[in-house]
């Protein structure tokens, strides 16, 4: 075969490789906590009555699972009548049990629940400072010391006392964190550190509710966590071919189940009515969530398993 | 000797291909990124809930993202497009998907302030208008959801 033969060959079987790798990219998934499914078109030619999509043959649908900030949950617990209790916190020392890139993520997310925790209950400075050098130390450990900068770090000092501004910095420094692991191509690590800063901030929750005499609000929101249980296992499902998520959402499904016996009734439609002057918009409707006490102490204590386990560095 | 010949040069175009395809996903992320850095400060005074959402859509694409919103919070969801792929809009439903809000209902604006009476998980379903392009090929640009909350 001469060299003139080879070519008309070899360029066709070329062509044909980079055909196969071009068209896979199309269905790839892409970064961030998503999913990407590819959807049956439709034949409809006029916009539905959402003004959605019209004749699409095959179009990809992204699928965000959003979960409440850690600062978030610690405002709603306050506001439910909870105390500051720094013994339940994670203590900044076991930093030291967390070698893999699974345990530094998923603690990552406590130490920053902690952190949320400390400085919404006002007047722990001792404890804010303490947790923002084991956060910044455990973010360089994972690679993503640039969301815990000096310049960030200076600026969570110098506003120690001014709570809003602290609190703006810290979800900051976390979205930093969100943003450079999803950059490196590190979703599913992502993934762990949210799911850790939504254990340890249950695991406080139940915690207090235990130790608050008047605790019914705070059962109340623990109920409220239903929904957004479901979206930590559709987050972390959507990594569940990585080893390190595998034991994670494991244990997250037997939370799950937990939660599928909370009961929720829906008493009155969502109607949203928007005030013409603040242009706020409240969305109505009346919504009931029923914990019975031998549910809440079951919750209670898989939680803090859940949340051990993270902490003593064994996933 | 000539099949390793073969082979390796068709490992080696392989290898080209899968470059590609990697720098097409980590440029898009960056195309995401600068844009979604610009949005940011809008959602001052809410607080940030410390999660990018975004992705690179294609003309007609959706997105959603579903939360837990909770009683006794304001909340202010932001989603912005870029221009190349037009007027985003977006639409809420509640859990039983009903829809209770569309952006198009309150003119052009990429946020919205609400607050909820019962604590509930809300959807929120971003639309990219479905047009083509003048040269003809399908429009591509960042989209991106962000939500703030306050007290």
């Amino acid at each position: 075969m001469n060299s003139l033969q080879k070519l008309f060959i070899s360029v066709p079987i070329s062509i044909g490789i980079v055909s196969v790798f071009l068209l896979s990219s199309f269905f790839y998934g892409c970064g961030s906590n998503k999913e990407n499914e590819a959807t049956e078109g439709t034949d409809t030619t006029s916009m539905d009555e959402t003004g959605g999509m019209t004749k699409s043959t095959s179009k990809a649908q992204n699928i965000f699972y959003a979960i409440p900030s850690p600062i978030e949950l610690a405002q709603l617990i306050k506001k439910a009548g909870a105390k500051y209790d720094k013994d339940l916190l994670n203590p900044t020392d076991n930093i030291n049990k967390y070698s893999t890139n699974t345990s530094k993520a998923l603690n990552l997310g406590v130490y920053g629940a902690d952190l949320s925790y400390t400085s919404v209950f006002d007047d722990n400075t001792q404890e804010s400072i303490l947790y923002l050098a084991t956060t910044q130390k455990l973010a360089q450990s994972l690679g993503v010391g640039n969301a815990f900068d000096e310049k960030t770090i200076d600026r969570i000092q110098n506003n120690t006392g001014k709570k809003d501004s602290l609190l703006t910095i810290i979800s900051d420094s976390y979205m930093t964190t969100d943003e450079l692991l999803k950059e490196s191509q590190r979703e599913n690590a992502s993934a762990l550190v949210i799911t850790g800063g939504f254990v340890e901030a249950l695991y406080l929750g139940t915690q207090l509710a235990k130790t608050t005499k008047n605790n019914a609000d705070i059962i109340i929101r623990l109920a409220e966590q239903k929904g957004t249980l479901d979206n930590v296992v559709g987050l972390l499902s959507s990594y569940e071919q990585d080893a390190g998520v595998v034991g994670v959402l494991t244990d997250i499904k037997a939370l799950k189940e937990i939660y599928d016996q909370v009961k929720v009734e829906s008493k009155s439609p969502s109607e949203a009515k928007t005030n013409p002057n603040t242009k706020v918009t409240t969305i109505g409707g009346k919504i009931i969530y029923t914990i019975p006490p031998e549910l809440v102490e079951k919750l209670t204590t898989n939680a803090a398993e859940i949340r051990n386990k993270i902490i003593s560095g064994q996933n | 000797m000539k099949n390793f010949f073969n082979l390796s040069r068709i490992i080696f175009v392989g290898a080209i291909a899968l470059l590609f395809v990697t720098l097409s996903e980590v440029e898009g992320f960056a195309q995401c990124k600068g844009f979604v850095k610009k949005q940011i400060p809008k959602l001052a005074p809410f607080i940030h809930n410390g999660q990018i959402n975004s992705s690179v859509l294609l003309s007609g694409d959706h997105a959603e993202l579903t939360l837990t919103f909770y009683s006794g919070q304001t909340y202010r969801i932001m989603v912005s497009g870029q221009k190349t792929i037009g007027d985003v809009f977006f639409v809420m439903k509640d859990a039983s998907k009903s829809q209770i809000f569309n952006s198009k209902d309150q003119g052009k604006t990429d946020y919205w302030d609400f607050t909820v009476e019962s604590t509930q998980q809300l959807t929120i379903e971003v639309m990219v208008p479905d047009e083509e392009a003048p040269t003809g090929l399908v429009p591509s640009g960042c989209v991106s959801i962000l939500v703030g909350f306050k007290q």
